[in-house]
């Protein structure tokens, strides 16, 4: 792959930091049960909000629950919902953005939707769609891939048009390849960069809006561990359980931070011409 | 350029419309039936088919669509099922704050952000280059409701310099009606400025390659008036679409500010709304912000054709 090869040559230390940090992130979520004796969402009411100690490494919340029990599988959560919407725009954002792409008949219908689309800032609209179907985990996934897919379309879309000319397609396309086999084989994989960094940045999105749905109570719905909903509850117990907004407030910030620095990595290893042609 | 700004205008029609579309069928795919919120449980089918046909909801989507969007077009957004007014009436009574909140976080993200970009590129690949991009990553990473409650913690609960929360209108309280929106500006403001200051930052860095600034330079300038006079202006085009497109991002983060500090916005409103399945009221935010959001992209692109007369347009 690209990617590898060019990292094996530059080694660009944006990319080395942030995947160390992600792959304790990921092991941490992965292993959530095997690394901690507490569940997660059984109370005990002897040990309320007790501060960090031996026990309870990062203290107890106002149920007796282990603190870092609970972070470990918030980031989980939050790392599924993350994953998944990630899958969910490159799928539909792919499909729309090379149906515009390269079918240049339908391309301004497509545009001007995508357009209006764009004008509501995906908080807002994730908001709105987790209010009307619901929370819990499934709806927030499909909310918030519903407001991050115009971005991806857009930056599909673009990626296939300046490439579907080029004289290796235009060759292709006159010794008699398909359309299905021109998109897949030739535009597709060379489209892949702009793709990836989108995709790098959208999981640092999908973490802190799926965070930001839960503080407000439209998204992943308590007792189930989530950073956001955390958040929510330490705020009453803020003045003597600081530990309890403190740690899943950290917890995201690492993730979030280390995903937006893969990205800014990703851009400069993949894309040097990509700060030109976004400035168009 | 009058031709490209009426053809701008033009489009506004059909994307406004979509908006509209959106709006209305997003909420009104809302679960829980609004007229037996207002009735409650006791209510008789009669009773409820009859406030049904007064509120017109007897009626198929299509037609209520359209009944909506001529409302709509006069200026009339319906009337609130709790709050017992007019919409739009409430809309621009909400928006002060909001506005006054957006306005305080857009100057402090613009001044802040335009400035650490700068010492960054100036320094590329020094410490306060490494400072700055450190600062606006942590800008674009820390979760808004984190950030405002750690605020609230340190400046409002401990040190007591701001109310925790809370609002009292300007007309009333005068400048200490400011005291209430500062610490919900920062918050917003942090966010924009890290945006604010990766766009500075890069388009800086391109511009100083560029062979005019070469030339600036052997004729002796000092660097500030480089970065000032000549530099600046040119990297601007980039920071002004980044500016543009996250004005709406900062609206939508009022709705969750404003729920955390109890100030009586649209955010505040609209969130409330969304809990209370008060549809008008949703429909009307949900457009607010969207609207805002075009309108002020309109004027980003028409802004290019000023700052730089090479683009031109046909």
């Amino acid at each position: 792959m690209l990617f590898l090869k060019k990292y094996k040559r530059y080694k660009h230390p944006y990319i080395t930091t942030s995947i160390i940090i992600l792959i304790i992130i990921a092991f941490l979520s992965l292993f959530a049960p095997l690394l901690t004796d507490y569940n997660p969402v059984r109370n005990d009411a002897r040990n309320r909000l007790q501060p960090p100690s031996y026990q309870h490494f990062l203290g107890t919340d106002q149920f007796g629950r282990d603190v870092f029990t609970r972070i470990l599988y918030g980031i989980r959560t939050s790392m599924e919902v993350g994953l998944a919407v990630v899958l969910l725009t490159v799928i539909f954002g792919g499909i729309v953005g090379v149906m515009a792409g390269y079918y240049s008949q339908i391309d301004k219908i497509v545009m001007r939707i995508l357009d209006a689309l764009m004008a509501f800032p995906g908080i807002i609209i994730a908001i709105s769609l987790a209010a009307i179907w619901g929370a819990g985990k499934l709806n927030i996934i499909l909310a918030l891939s519903f407001a991050y897919f115009p971005k991806m379309a857009r930056i599909v879309r673009s990626a296939v048009i300046s490439i579907k000319d080029l004289d290796y397609v235009d060759s292709a396309r006159s010794v008699g390849a398909k359309d299905s086999r021109i998109i897949f084989k030739y535009i597709l994989k060379n489209s892949a960069s702009p793709i990836m960094v989108q995709a790098t940045f959208n999981f640092a999105l999908a973490i802190l809006d799926e965070a930001a749905l839960s503080f407000l109570g439209v998204g992943i719905m308590p007792p189930a561990p989530s950073l956001g909903a955390m958040v929510t509850d330490a705020r009453t117990y803020m003045v003597v359980a600081p530990w309890m907004i403190l740690a899943p407030g950290i917890m995201i910030i690492l993730a979030v931070l280390s995903l937006n620095l893969l990205g800014d990595g990703l851009r400069d290893l993949l894309d040097p011409h990509l700060k030109n042609t976004l400035k168009k | 350029m009058r031709n490209y700004i009426i053809k701008r205008l033009l489009l506004l029609i059909p994307i406004i419309f979509i908006v509209a579309v959106i709006a209305f069928f997003i909420t009104n795919l809302m679960p829980g039936d609004p007229v037996r919120v207002i009735l409650g449980n006791m209510a008789t089918e009669t009773e409820v088919a009859r406030v049904k046909e007064s509120l017109g909801l007897d009626q198929p989507l299509i037609m209520r669509f359209f009944r909506w969007l001529a409302n709509i077009i006069k200026g009339d957004f319906g009337e609130s099922l709790y709050l017992n007014a007019p919409v739009a009436k409430v809309l621009i009574e909400r928006m002060r704050p909001t506005f006054l909140i957006a306005i305080l976080a857009e100057i402090l993200g613009i001044s802040v952000g335009i400035l650490l970009g700068i010492l960054a590129a100036v320094n590329h690949r020094k410490i306060l280059d490494q400072f700055s991009i450190t600062v606006s990553l942590l800008g674009i990473s820390i979760p808004s409701f984190w950030l405002a409650l750690m605020l609230m913690f340190v400046f409002s609960v401990r040190l007591g310099w701001f109310p925790v929360s809370g609002y009292e209108p300007f007309i009333e309280v005068g400048f200490s009606s400011f005291r209430y929106l500062i610490l919900p500006a920062i918050t917003l403001a942090f966010m924009q400025a890290g945006l604010i200051a990766r766009m500075t930052r890069s388009a800086m860095l391109d511009t100083l390659k560029q062979d005019y600034i070469r030339t600036a330079k052997s004729k002796g300038l000092s660097t500030k008036i480089i970065v000032f006079k000549h530099a600046l202006k040119n990297s601007m085009l980039p920071v002004i679409t980044v500016i543009g497109h996250n004005f709406a991002v900062l609206l939508g983060g009022t709705w969750i500010v404003e729920t955390i500090f109890v100030i009586p916005g649209t955010g505040f409103m609209a969130i409330n709304a969304i809990m209370r399945r008060d549809i008008p009221v949703i429909q009307a935010s949900i457009i607010f912000v969207a609207v805002i959001y075009v309108i002020l992209n309109l004027f980003v692109d028409l802004s290019y054709a000023f700052l730089n007369p090479k683009i031109r347009y046909h």
